[in-house]
């Protein structure tokens, strides 16, 4: 294994050479906040995690960004338990996680956790993602941020009900960069999975989320703070957001299509740790632009929505289009049977591809904007509640997304144009 | 003087004759190779038809953008459509095909004229075809993008983009098919020329102030929105 580090590149006995839980990093660029994480998952090891024996891994996914010098720059000589991975090449996120779970089983290791790459943690988070696995608990480890209930719209309108309808779990946060895995699953993924490849579409940590609740293994959530800004927040613009998310969990539908065509209702997972309970400010957003977004896209693009979605939902777009701001409410239904037909769309590819992600946007602002009139002076557990319904309108409607999907040809869609 | 005339009736009903048995078998022929294109053309059609309706050719020819092909025909099937034009064309040819069996000097330099031309025909039809893809999926692209910038004349940009392209492809099947090969090429260059001059103008005298203004507001704009709402 190539490596640097005092402790990795010259094990010298069993005991140095054997880790009980890893905490992983990938890096793909620069990172500067590389020194802060490594002495936050150190603290999270010594401290929170005392008696394992703990090892960091930072994977060194791009090759011209020099994070080795980076990492001797910030840390100078105290390096104990970090292993770097140099760079072999570029590497996708999905290969430098492949690369980090290989040194884990090399190692031994319980589990691991991995950390985004963008912000220090507090140590206490790193444990509350590892003491689940370490302990035998719990095989994958979801992250549960504190978060206002209007922050992360895309996640909780789109991908947490369409996962807790399809799979069958009540997660917060199935595509974070952020979680823990036991020795258990990563042999699963490593040896009896098919490995998504470069050019897969697939997020790999949905990917990892789907693979763990398909599989039947234990999964939990680890109460975290406040949420950071993520690497997967970094996108360019909204659209080009929505098409990476939505596009990857589409793909999931697809390739799960045997799995989720079977299960009915859902169920919460078990939270572990705690988090701070402080109240959260709510993110200053401006409905009208919102709705004005919205408007202009029912105008100019509901022919494109003509081709994926059934008349029936246009013309009750067109009635939420001509409603004024104060009895603009989309419909969970709606919503959820809107979200569904794009799935459908996406799998029968009745239009380009990015073209059907990407003019979900206006459709997405104008479901934010009916959260946000709707929860602007209400208290969060009313907002929360409301988040509830949508996820539950989600479940209602499986019957409809299932029927579709098995016979598809039932359906034609009507042109306006 | 009888006979002077006798003789050369003879001879000029023999010439007559003898032409009319030169040229026979060459109708016969023509008529087989006409009749024999004809049962291609019609096998070829039913074939074209039921292969096209196996894919499910009008449904998938609507989502590449291919459904203008359905307004050629009077059905408004655009597998229809394509069934009829392979008809009509393998009709022609062997139209073509039978006049050089003929071994008439016109209509065979004629055939052989129509023969030259059909590969510069196709390319331009291909280019056509392929032309109304792109401009459509460019038109959509720009649409979808322009509506997501919200920017409110997306419709006028799409339809611009669509148009740009059809013309561009238009005058590229016209310079291989030969006509008016200086004309478009002027026509072209001038149209758009024209027309970028023409924005240009517009935006750099007239309307100055109006898009200095657009500009900041679309940037400030932008700036407020990334940093109070995350949507991940």
């Amino acid at each position: 294994m190539a490596s640097t580090g005092s402790n990795s590149s010259a094990p010298s006995t069993d005991d140095e050479a054997t880790s009980d839980v890893i905490v992983g990093v990938p890096v793909s660029s620069q990172t500067a906040a590389i020194g802060e994480i490594v002495r936050s998952a150190r603290v999270a090891l010594t401290r929170e995690l005392a008696g394992l024996r703990g090892r960091i891994v930072i994977v060194d996914a791009e090759a011209p960004d020099g994070t080795p010098g980076q990492v001797e720059r910030t840390l100078g000589d105290d390096r104990d338990g970090l292993i770097v991975l140099p760079a072999q090449g570029s590497l996708s996120r999905g290969r430098a996680l492949r690369r980090l779970f290989e040194v884990v089983l090399e190692r031994g290791a319980r589990g691991v956790a991995v950390i985004d790459r963008t912000a220090a943690v507090p140590p206490e988070w790193i444990a509350n993602l590892a003491r689940p696995l370490v302990d035998g608990a719990f095989d994958f480890v979801a992250p549960r941020y504190r978060r206002h209930p209007f922050d992360g719209a895309l996640t909780k309108s789109i991908v947490q009900p369409l996962f807790r309808a399809c799979f069958g779990l009540r997660i917060e946060q199935p595509m974070a960069t952020e979680f823990g895995c036991s020795r258990r699953m990563l042999e699963h993924v490593l040896q009896t999975q098919r490995w998504p490849g470069d050019n897969d579409q697939t997020q790999i940590d949905l990917w990892l989320t789907t693979t763990a609740v398909s599989g039947g293994f234990k999964v939990c959530e680890a109460l975290m703070g406040p949420r950071r800004r993520g690497s997967r927040d970094e996108a360019q613009d909204l659209s080009g957001t929505i098409a990476h998310i939505v596009g990857g969990l589409f793909n999931e539908l697809e390739r799960g299509a045997a799995v989720w065509h079977r299960v009915r209702g859902s169920a919460a997972v078990p939270e572990f740790g705690t988090a701070p309970d402080d109240p959260i400010e709510a993110p200053a957003v401006n409905s009208s632009n919102l709705l004005d977004s919205f408007r202009l896209g029912y105008r100019e693009l509901s022919g494109v929505w003509a081709e994926i979605l059934p008349p029936a939902t246009i013309l009750e777009l067109r009635r939420l289009a001509a409603a004024p701001p104060q009895s603009f409410r989309m419909d969970d239904r709606l919503w959820a049977r809107t979200i569904y037909d794009f799935a459908l769309g996406h799998r029968l590819r009745v239009i380009a591809r990015d073209h059907l992600l990407r003019s979900l946007t206006p459709l997405y602002l104008g479901w934010l904007t009916s959260l946000i009139l709707a929860g602007r002076a209400a208290p969060e557990s009313a907002i929360e509640t409301r988040l509830e319904c949508t996820g539950q309108a989600f479940e209602d409607e499986k019957p409809y997304l299932i029927s579709r999907w098995r016979w598809p040809e039932r359906f034609r869609p009507v042109r306006f144009e | 003087m009888w006979e002077q005339t006798s003789r050369i009736f003879n001879q000029a009903a023999t010439r007559i004759t003898n032409g009319l048995a030169d040229f026979l078998p060459g109708v016969v022929v023509f008529c087989l190779i006409v009749l024999v294109f004809g049962i291609l053309a019609v096998a070829a059609r039913v074939l074209v038809l039921r292969l096209l309706r196996g894919f499910d050719f009008d449904q998938r020819a609507s989502q590449l953008g291919l459904a203008f092909l359905g307004e050629w025909s009077v059905a408004g099937r655009p597998s229809l459509a394509l069934a009829r034009l392979l008809f009509w064309t393998i009709v022609i040819l062997g139209l073509l095909a039978g006049l050089t069996a003929l071994d008439a000097r016109m209509p065979s330099q004629f055939a052989l004229t129509i023969f030259h031309y059909m590969p510069d025909l196709l390319a331009a039809l291909v280019i056509v075809i392929v032309g109304n893809i792109l401009a459509r999926f460019l038109a959509r692209s720009v649409l979808i993008s322009a509506v997501n910038m919200q920017i409110q004349a997306a419709r006028l940009l799409s339809i611009g983009v669509k148009w740009l392209v059809l013309v561009l492809a238009g005058a590229m099947a016209l310079e291989h098919l030969h006509i008016g090969r200086q004309i478009v090429l002027l026509a072209f260059g001038i149209l758009f020329g024209g027309i970028v001059l023409a924005l240009a103008l517009a935006v750099g005298l007239g309307s100055k102030e109006m898009v200095t203004r657009s500009l900041e507001r679309q940037i400030r704009e932008a700036g407020e929105d990334s940093d109070k709402l995350n949507h991940v």
